[in-house]
């Protein structure tokens, strides 16, 4: 009888622990999303965890779209936030959009990584970024942890780089993106 | 005993194939994703809309044209705090060389009060900059502006009682009145006011 359960053990609780698929309709469950500023005197990081998005994969396909409000990040100083809002026009564009289109040849599972194509829309400007690795783990309860870097540029969106002792800036701000995606059987939302 | 467990086992097999079988089996459908425009109406699409982000969510503050005009007012305000700092720091060397002459017997004051009227005057300009600009209701103050903020407790009245004690030491000097202790607070107090003016400007980034 302990071998028969040993038996189960080993078969069945891997053939369980499997269970998630990339094809299905996904939501994002949670998110930190965060910029890197840098500028020559200090180093600022803005954080967001108030990112929303929603998902659809199919046998190769996936195709998601993700929203951040420009407002809610936080980089621990509320002027410099408000600043950020001035010059990223935030009152006029208060949504980032992202929409990130992959293809994938896994067909069973979740890849380790694919390569998607991002269209960000942000501070009127829509800017296409192809190729970016977008790192995935499945986590239990069909979630899966998906974790990029987006080598975002203030010239792509014509943003005044704001500057500190008539030294701006530096013009790459990378985005770092750590989501967490559920899957779902269908979209309440819809 | 052994194959009622093998049978078992494959039961157990069986079932967590179909199960994955069964998941295969999902209808293959093709995504349409419209972008970034919430007035659609497509109901095969996302949209912005989706999302579920309510007016309160996205709203700012201020308008575009409040946020400028604040961006606009705040850099005057660094570069007057900038420039006050300046005669601010000569106005408090000449006070000690004053008050050096004064203790010597000399009543001349007129370049220490001249000075210290111009440092409060752009003080207190840069500080309207600050105070007139347009704020957001729900934003805190935090970080470095905070403690920018908090130091302008200290200096603000500062700026007002140390020119006032000047004022009554000039009064004393030209009415050859003893000073007693004045001169010992104005010049306290003067160095409290140069020093957390000084730290304010330097806490300050963009």
């Amino acid at each position: 009888m302990k071998r028969f359960l040993v038996c189960v053990l080993v078969f069945i609780l891997p053939a369980l622990a499997v269970g998630v698929e990339l094809k299905g309709d996904w939501v994002l469950e949670k998110s930190l999303i965060s910029y890197k500023v840098t500028h020559p005197l200090h180093h600022v990081i803005g954080k967001t965890t108030e990112a929303r998005g929603k998902g659809i994969c199919t046998m190769d396909h996936g195709q998601f779209l993700v929203g951040v409000p420009v407002k809610s990040f936080d980089s621990g100083d509320g002027d410099r936030d408000t600043h950020m809002l001035q010059i990223t026009q935030g009152a006029d564009h208060p949504l980032i959009t992202v929409v990130i289109d992959f293809k994938t040849r896994a067909k069973k599972g979740v890849p380790d990584k694919v390569l998607a194509d991002l269209t960000v829309q942000f501070a009127g400007k829509t800017v296409k970024y192809p190729q970016i690795t977008l790192k995935m783990v499945p986590l239990e309860g069909s979630q899966v942890q998906v974790t990029a870097l987006i080598p975002l540029s203030l010239k792509d969106f014509a943003i005044t780089p704001p500057s500190l002792l008539g030294v701006p800036i530096n013009d790459s701000v990378p985005v770092q993106v750590d989501t967490t995606w559920k899957k779902v059987t269908s979209f309440d939302a819809k | 005993m052994k194959i009622r467990s093998f049978l078992i086992l494959i039961v157990f097999l069986v079932g967590a194939i179909r199960s994955e079988a069964q998941e295969l089996e999902l209808p293959d459908y093709q995504p349409t994703l419209v972008l970034a425009d919430a007035d659609t109406s497509d109901s095969s699409s996302f949209s912005v809309s989706d999302l579920g982000f309510t007016q309160a969510d996205l709203q700012s503050d201020l308008s575009q044209k409040d946020l400028n005009t604040r961006e606009d007012m705040l850099k005057i305000h660094q570069i007057l705090g900038v420039v006050t700092a300046v005669p601010m720091w000569t106005e408090f060397v000449l006070g000690l060389t004053t008050a050096s002459n004064v203790s010597n017997g000399s009543t001349d004051t007129t370049l220490h009060t001249t000075l210290g009227l111009a440092t409060a005057a752009l003080y207190f300009t840069t500080a309207s900059f600050e105070m007139f600009a347009p704020k957001p209701k729900n934003k805190k103050k935090s970080g470095n502006s905070g403690i920018h903020e908090t130091l302008s407790w200290i200096h603000f009245p500062l700026m007002i009682v140390v020119p006032l004690l000047g004022d009554m030491m000039n009064d004393r000097i030209a009415n050859n009145q003893p000073l007693g202790n004045l001169p010992a607070v104005h010049g306290v107090l003067a160095t409290a006011l140069v020093l957390s003016y000084t730290t304010s400007l330097m806490v300050i980034t963009f």
